[in-house]
């Protein structure tokens, strides 16, 4: 009898503790990246701290120094022109799958003149894998890669 | 692999050649994929002992 | 190959489990022919995975570990809900086969956990760009890998077979909390990792692979589970417990 009193306690506190992960304000809490609408959206108490931004690499907006030691490039909501957006500026060297339309999560501060430094650049890659197509160009593929939604926009 | 490196040397003031950081493809690797296996098979073989220094002696 | 090929060898596991109920000591006489299995799809899995799936489009080559990861962590996953049902089971009957169940499978997953997880670090350097992050994912990983060895310690701590099984039986019951949160960290909150692949967002080669390997992961965490719960009952018996303690058939001779 003890025993299922045990059990029963267990299982209780158990659900308790699911619906607090799964539906309670937790995820609001320990939020573990900011998209850049939300980011923009807490204006200056997100000036300072060490924070992490996480979206989608904006097309056409990598810009390298001359010797490739400094990166500029726009975090963005989504793939749309319309979506917003943030600066992101990063003295590190980017992993290799960094392009324009993937999902990145970026560790830094962001600061008063509206660009976010970091110096940890990580890139999210999709549930989706697939071979590479035989005779598909380099042009053909960066095109084919801007057509889907990253991981990040979700 | 040669139209390609001739395409990517045309882009390669807008964005990197393949294999160059930043490109989008991840390049080689191979030793990252060496060590997950070995790290796999070392857990079975040492887990295994394991339960073979252990087991029943009746 | 199709990929449908690797699941006619689900046959053996799924069939042995759902007669393991009504004959106990099934394990003692086809644990090999598991073994076997686990062999033979862990090795055709991993052939499959380094010399035959093609290099991902974006990933490259260090798509491979897909087929060692993804395998190893779910069957952590299982391992630690079967230490969730026998605890659940102990309580309600005092099964002194659950709680040596619910020990081995605690072992198993900690030890398929650790070894997922480690291979899921190594991954991450090259795809991502860091070995490690505190996304809920990862997190919750790693408080999986602290919670089932912190039980694994308690256990140690209690020499009192009653006393250990119900606390073990209680905190294994609480457990459940951490496999649900991990499984379904991806889709509850933001995260670095992606969420659940399917065999429909994965290039057929790579499930075939995958596949192999999976299966070949369930038989060998059955062997282990059934090696470990061997122990588990020699273990008790020597502690002189109540002749219910017992249970097991192979115990009787």
């Amino acid at each position: 009898m003890k025993n299922i009193v045990i059990a029963a306690v267990a299982l209780v506190l158990a659900a308790g503790a699911l619906g607090v992960i799964a539906f309670g304000k937790l995820g609001e809490n320990l939020v573990y990246y900011w998209s850049p609408s939300q980011l923009l959206a807490q204006g200056d108490k997100a000036i300072g701290p060490t924070i992490r931004l996480g979206g989608v690499v904006a097309a056409g907006s990598i810009a390298w120094n001359a010797n490739k030691t400094h990166l500029d490039f726009k975090v963005a909501d989504g793939m749309l022109p319309t979506a917003s957006f943030v600066t992101v500026s990063s003295n590190e060297i980017p992993p290799q799958m960094f392009r324009e339309g993937i999902g990145v999560v970026v560790e830094g501060t962001y600061d008063k003149s509206g660009v976010f430094r970091t110096n940890r650049l990580m890139v999210n890659h999709s549930n989706k894998y697939r071979p590479p197509q035989e005779g598909q160009s380099q042009e053909e593929w960066q095109k084919s890669l801007l057509e889907e939604e990253p991981q990040a926009t979700k | 692999m040669i139209p390609l490196l001739v395409l990517a040397q045309a882009a390669a003031d807008a964005q990197p050649s393949p294999g160059q950081v930043g490109s989008g493809r991840v390049i080689g690797g191979w030793e990252f994929v060496t060590a997950a296996y070995v790290l796999t098979f070392l857990g079975i073989v040492l887990y295994a002992a394991s339960l073979w220094v252990r087991r029943p002696r009746s | 190959m199709p990929s449908w090929v690797p699941l006619v060898l689900l046959l053996v596991p799924v069939g042995i489990c759902l007669a393991l109920p009504f004959k106990r000591d099934l394990l003692d006489k086809v644990w090999l022919v598991l073994a076997a299995e686990a062999v033979f799809g862990i090795g055709v899995g991993t052939y499959l995975a380094l010399f035959s799936v093609p290099p991902e489009r974006d990933m490259g080559e260090v798509v491979r570990i897909f087929a060692a990861h993804v395998p190893q962590v779910q069957n952590a996953l299982l391992a630690v809900v079967l230490n969730f049902g026998c605890s659940l089971w102990f309580l309600i009957r005092k099964s002194w086969v659950a709680d040596s169940l619910a020990e081995s499978s605690a072992e198993v997953g900690l030890y398929l956990g650790a070894v997922g997880t480690a291979l899921g670090a190594i991954w991450a350097k090259p795809t991502w760009g860091v070995y490690w992050t505190w996304d809920p994912r990862l997190t919750s990983a790693a408080v999986m890998l602290i919670y089932y060895a912190g039980y694994l310690a308690l256990r140690r701590f209690t020499d009192n077979p009653d006393t250990r099984a119900t606390w073990s039986a209680a905190l294994g019951t609480f457990g459940i909390v951490i496999p649900v949160t991990v499984y379904k960290s991806v889709v509850w909150m933001k995260s670095m990792h992606q969420v659940q692949s399917s065999p429909e967002t994965v290039y057929p080669q790579l499930v075939t692979a995958f596949r192999f390997s999976a299966i070949g992961f369930l038989c060998l965490m059955i062997v282990f589970i059934y090696q470990r719960y061997r122990i588990a009952q020699e273990q008790l018996k020597r502690e002189v417990a109540p002749p219910e303690a017992l249970g097991a058939p192979q115990g009787a001779a």
